[in-house]
């Protein structure tokens, strides 16, 4: 459970990071970087709570 | 009378059910659709469809509202039409047509329509390639000719991106289900960043720049002024955005998808589909071009580099997911078709052969060039026998001839069927093609005509 909610998070964070860059608080470099760290972060912690059932 | 067809069915010879109903045991909940969907329709080919309405001079507003009504429509068609057939019969396209057809008939559908899903397929895999390009800094460039290759090395890239979504593909519907609903969120926040990436290139940080839309406008004066002016307006927009998908809807195509469902709510299941991928998904797109024109005046819509300028790697594996999740469905959809011709061999062998097809068709970039015309062509050719299995199965009470014609009497090729699907096909290419209609207009027109020949050719018979 603490896995999904992780996975949540992740998905949100990929989300709010062009919200920054557009409000001035993030440069469109840092943002292009943390998008990938995050995409990264939800293929490995995705597998774990959705299931191939 | 759901239940009692799935309880009733007998053991099944192969692993997806290609010749018998879905067992209650095998059905899943409708929300397992919408991630399938969403997967499906948040696609690699919305970054090729999206900057065309920019490239054809629509207006923002058009977009917006011509976009949503188009989408609902579609939405509607799927619960209303196609679902209620699925749920009640449970079958495959391809067995329930052979039922009304008759199997020799339906083997030449299933050859048309097979090849059809391949070249859309092979589109998907251009696109996922043009990606995987440009790390690798190998040029996406279309040849003048439609069978014309790209360059060696955009070529090579094509044939490994096919061959592993026809392996994945081949493993079957759970897998595919599985690897759409596993991308699809990270997929659908990725396209909404890519249009947000957009507009912070062009400088529109603000809702009022955003509604005043000056960045469209320039950016739609621009193409035009290099690819002359074109029309788009609402009413075209909306018939695009509602039958672009004309031959999984109206057509029945996802008889074979739906089937799966317990009951008729699966036909809300592309909503998330429709209104992130074909809304959100195609005008984020636009804005990439949109912004790929304000920074280096460039117009050519090369999937992979619009996302790779905005948001770097992550637009690379978006590109490669999304058209690789599209293709997944779309080549287990073709792999049904061919598997429906050997109906003896493992279920995996239609897929791969599918595959093989997909893979090929996708070297030739011109092909997913002409992916807009294509997909209304599509629905022109397919959507016609869609419009006999409705009648079929709503009106041969009421109009008192036998449902299930060609099972009901033993036959294997019926002409009623032929006839009620060619000619409106015939006339509905020639509209397109000789008289240069926009092919998503003439879908509707033919299954309508398809629907009622069928049934005024049954009337004709019996009497």
């Amino acid at each position: 459970m603490a896995i999904r909610y992780i996975g949540i998070i992740t998905v949100l964070f990929i989300l709010i990071l062009p919200v920054l860059t557009l409000a001035g608080a993030l440069s469109i470099d840092q943002m292009k970087w943390y998008m990938l760290i995050g995409s990264i972060l939800w293929f490995i912690l995705a597998p774990f709570w959705i299931k191939n059932k | 009378m759901q239940s009692e067809i799935s309880v009733e069915a007998p053991e099944v010879a192969q692993g997806e059910f290609e010749r018998e109903p879905i067992p209650a045991s095998k059905q899943k909940d409708w929300k397992s659709f919408l991630g399938m969907y969403a997967g499906e329709h948040a696609a690699g080919t919305e970054f090729m469809i999206g900057p065309l309405f920019l490239a054809a001079g629509a207006s923002l507003y058009d977009l917006l509202i011509g976009l949503f009504i188009g989408n609902v429509l579609a939405l509607l068609t799927w619960r209303y039409i196609v679902a209620p057939i699925a749920v009640s019969k449970k079958l495959t396209l391809y067995f329930h047509l052979e039922k009304i057809a008759g199997d020799k008939l339906v083997k030449v559908y299933n050859i048309v329509n097979g090849i059809l899903f391949c070249f859309l397929a092979g589109a998907m895999v251009t696109v996922s390639a043009s990606a995987v390009g440009v790390p690798f800094n190998i040029v996406f460039d279309v040849p003048e000719s439609i069978f014309g290759f790209s360059t060696f090395g955009f070529s090579m890239i094509v044939i490994v991106v096919g061959l592993v979504m026809t392996v994945v593909a081949a493993a079957g519907y759970n897998t595919v289900a599985w690897v759409s609903n596993m991308a699809a969120p990270w997929m659908i926040v990725v396209f909404a960043a890519c249009g947000m990436a957009a507009l912070y290139q062009m400088g529109v940080t603000s809702f009022d720049a955003l509604v005043e839309g000056a960045f469209w406008d320039h950016a739609v004066s621009v193409v035009q002024a290099k690819s002359g002016k074109t029309d788009f307006g609402i009413g075209k927009i909306i018939i695009f955005a509602w039958l672009c998908n004309g031959a999984m809807h109206f057509g029945m195509a996802d008889l074979s998808i739906m089937r799966f469902a317990k009951d008729t709510k699966a036909g809300w299941g592309p909503a998330i589909g429709m209104f992130l991928g074909h809304y959100m998904a195609w005008i984020a797109a636009a804005f990439l071009l949109a912004a790929q024109i304000h920074l280096i005046n460039d117009t050519s819509a090369n999937p992979g580099a619009l996302a790779w300028g905005a948001i770097g790697w992550t637009g690379i594996l978006v590109v490669i997911i999304a058209g690789w999740t599209t293709a997944n469905p779309t080549i287990y959809r073709a792999g049904l078709a061919f598997q429906s011709l050997m109906p003896k061999a493992k279920s995996f062998v239609g897929v791969l052969v599918a595959g093989v097809i997909a893979t090929i068709a996708g070297i030739f970039p011109n092909l997913s060039a002409k992916l807009l015309d294509f997909v209304g062509l599509y629905g022109t050719i397919l959507g016609p026998m869609g419009a006999i299995i409705f009648v079929d199965h709503y009106f041969s009470k009421r109009f008192n001839f036998p449902n299930f014609f060609a099972e009901q009497k033993g036959i294997s090729f019926n002409t009623t069927v032929l006839i009620a699907w060619v000619i409106p096909v015939l006339f509905g290419l020639y509209m397109i093609l000789n008289q240069g209609v926009f092919a998503a207009y003439m879908v509707i027109p033919c299954w309508v005509a398809s629907g009622i020949l069928y049934i005024t050719l049954m009337k004709i018979k019996k009497a």
